[in-house]
């Protein structure tokens, strides 16, 4: 670890810190209708959108209309993207003639987009065509961003509002997320992208002379090899910025490339990769604030926030350590980071970002439900390795993702004050409301589906053939694979360890109903508990009620989301990265 | 063949979710 890294991730941690108020106070006033310095520009909009749709703008939903809306909006987009997948061979800007997409990843693929995941069983520049670029996935990236800002907001809502059958209406928090959320700043950032490098562009790929022709076996289909000098080679275009910043700002991490954020047309400097980890945790941070504003306590919003902040710094600290000692058995590797080399685990890792940076960005893409990735996560060391396997396992609650880490972590503030009350022998009341048996239950079926569909798919893959004929690296480390592609779905981050082949009939199958689960089986609970604290009456604070406000609170918060999080994958923990470290230690590696 | 089994497992998939709804309302006591 070195001072200018630790550094870095300070200075991340500052501009955060800095986001958090100005984004969640403007979150806030955008859900609450209030004045907002866009209203000039967007409020036209708006209404011509809601003309067009013939939406109520003064129509309020119930908790089950919401869901509802919910479901059918979702189905509805999911379906178009498959669709447009299956015929983008005969659909416009397609410049490379790509095929149409084979009917197991266009699914998986149609699902991973809705549902927020972006898991990508393929490369996006020898699989997409421009049109389901831009028409079909940064569509999704748009509009499951916004669904995720709609629920949370009727969450909060549900926790504010008294003796009210209402939680909102989900297409007008909807339109009001794409307007205001996710447009303005998704066009300044491409712009910001564009300058730092990021191409945007319609063109065919560029196919250029190499500096030095390189001579390289290539395999006859009998089988034999042959040497084949190759003079040129071709490099992808396309319309990659506007894509990159919802990417990153809607926390969806679905790649125009298949290196993703390693990938210099998507990441092209140390400061567009500040950039872009700020976009990741700048929606997740701010909802914090404005929970805290429309619940009419803005020190619960921060207690909350400074439980997603010290897992955070934990994680990084964690991961940034272990990638830093490098591999031990690596003979004659200088791991200490001097003038000359940068030191430790350089694996996996794109060299412009280094150690930290790539400790820091692994950290961020797995708190929040991003999934993005600057460097290969398969390569991390054991223990390393471990902490975005974790922060996903967590529920995605550390900051989370857009609008899914605020009502994940709600979910565990419920249990918290559940507890708390048990504790103390009180009704648990959380803001003047009564947590009761229904909450609980419904708290806890979001937090047991999760974990089911994750343990119960990994181990059918595990014991199977078809599971683990995919795996690059069989024992611990293959299990790690295994456990990581289904955790990584059914918490909607997309991101891979690397080195499973996930393209076939099993996993595209399996991976996406585990994102569907994980996604739909989560919210529903959810929203019942937003409809069930919102027909409550107020209940005032009195001497045995738990505050919610201090740092009593969040070392509770903090405590519940590690018992309740970890402590359920904590047996496959140990037999896959804890055992891989056991083992490399002992002198063995995978 | 498939693209079939695909939207028509899509479409149950959102079916059951709406049941879940329902479940999930079914739950709560009514006061």
């Amino acid at each position: 670890m070195t001072p200018n890294g630790w550094f870095q991730i300070l200075l991340f941690f500052g501009a955060v810190l800095l986001v958090t108020k100005p984004l969640g106070v403007f979150l806030y006033r955008v859900f609450d209708r209030k004045r907002t310095f866009l209203d000039f520009a967007l409020r036209p909009i708006e209404r011509l959108v809601y003309r067009v749709c013939g939406i109520d703008e003064q129509k309020e939903m119930r908790w089950t209309e919401y869901g509802a809306a919910m479901l059918l909006f979702s189905g509805v987009s999911l379906v178009l993207l498959y669709l447009i997948q299956r015929i983008q061979l005969w659909l416009p800007w397609n410049p490379q003639k790509m095929t149409n997409v084979a009917p197991d990843l266009a699914w998986n693929t149609a699902v991973s987009f809705t549902t927020n995941t972006n898991w990508q069983a393929y490369s996006g520049e020898s699989t997409m065509s421009y049109f389901t670029q831009m028409a079909g996935l940064a569509y999704h990236n748009f509009a499951s961003a916004a669904v995720g800002i709609a629920l949370a907001v009727a969450l909060i809502r549900g926790v504010a509002r008294r003796e009210s059958k209402t939680i909102g209406n989900f297409w007008v928090d909807a339109t009001r997320a794409f307007l205001w959320a996710l447009l303005p700043i998704s066009l300044a950032g491409a712009l910001l992208l564009v300058s730092q490098g990021a191409i945007q562009n319609l063109r065919p790929y560029t196919t250029a002379n190499v500096i030095e022709p390189q001579v390289v076996d290539t395999r006859n289909s009998d089988g034999t090899v042959k040497k084949d000098t190759v003079t040129t080679q071709v490099i992808a275009q396309g319309p990659v910025a506007s894509q990159e910043v919802i990417k990153m700002f809607g926390t969806n991490g679905g790649g125009f490339f298949g290196a993703n954020s390693a990938h210099p047309f998507e990441n092209p400097t140390p400061l567009a990769n500040f950039l872009e980890m700020l976009l990741i945790f700048a929606i997740p941070s701010a909802l914090t604030y404005t929970l805290g504003r429309m619940t009419g306590s803005a020190r619960h919003g921060w207690a909350v926030w400074s439980a997603m902040a010290a897992l955070f710094l934990c994680g990084v600290l964690v991961i940034y350590a272990f990638e830093a000692r490098g591999n031990p058995l690596l003979p004659g590797i200088e791991t200490r980071a001097s003038s000359s080399q940068p030191g430790g685990n350089m694996e996996g890792k794109e060299v412009r970002f280094g150690v930290a940076n790539s400790s820091l960005f692994t950290t961020v893409t797995t708190d929040a439900s991003c999934g993005a990735v600057n460097n290969q996560h398969d390569s991390l060391t054991p223990l390393a390795g471990m902490v975005p396997l974790v922060n996903i396992m967590l529920g995605e609650v550390v900051f989370g993702g857009v609008g899914a880490g605020l009502y994940g972590i709600l979910v565990f503030v419920i249990l918290a004050v559940f507890l708390a009350g048990l504790m103390v022998g009180r009704t648990p009341e959380y803001l003047g409301k009564k947590i009761e048996s229904f909450d609980v239950q419904m708290a806890t079926l979001a937090i047991l589906v999760t974990s089911l569909t994750i343990l119960i798919f990994s181990a059918i893959a595990s014991v199977s053939k078809f599971g683990t004929s995919s795996i690059s690296n069989p024992g611990p480390h293959g299990l790690s694979q295994i456990l990581y592609a289904y955790t990584s779905s059914v918490g909607n981050n997309g991101s891979a360890f690397g080195g499973l082949n996930a393209n076939t009939l099993w996993y595209n199958s399996t991976l996406g109903i585990a994102m569907l689960l994980g996604r739909f089986f989560m919210i529903i609970p959810i929203l019942a508990i937003a409809g069930n604290l919102a027909r409550k009456k107020h209940v005032p604070e009195s001497l045995g009620t738990f505050p919610v406000t201090g740092p009593l609170f969040t070392v509770l918060l903090i405590s519940v989301v590690l018992i309740v999080g970890a402590l359920t994958f904590f047996p496959a923990l140990s037999l896959g990265p804890v055992l891989e470290h056991l083992m490399m230690n002992a002198g063995k590696v995978f | 063949m498939r693209d079939l089994l695909f939207l028509l497992g899509t479409i149950v998939f959102f079916v059951l979710g709406l049941a879940y709804l329902k479940g999930c309302e079914l739950l709560r006591p009514e006061k």
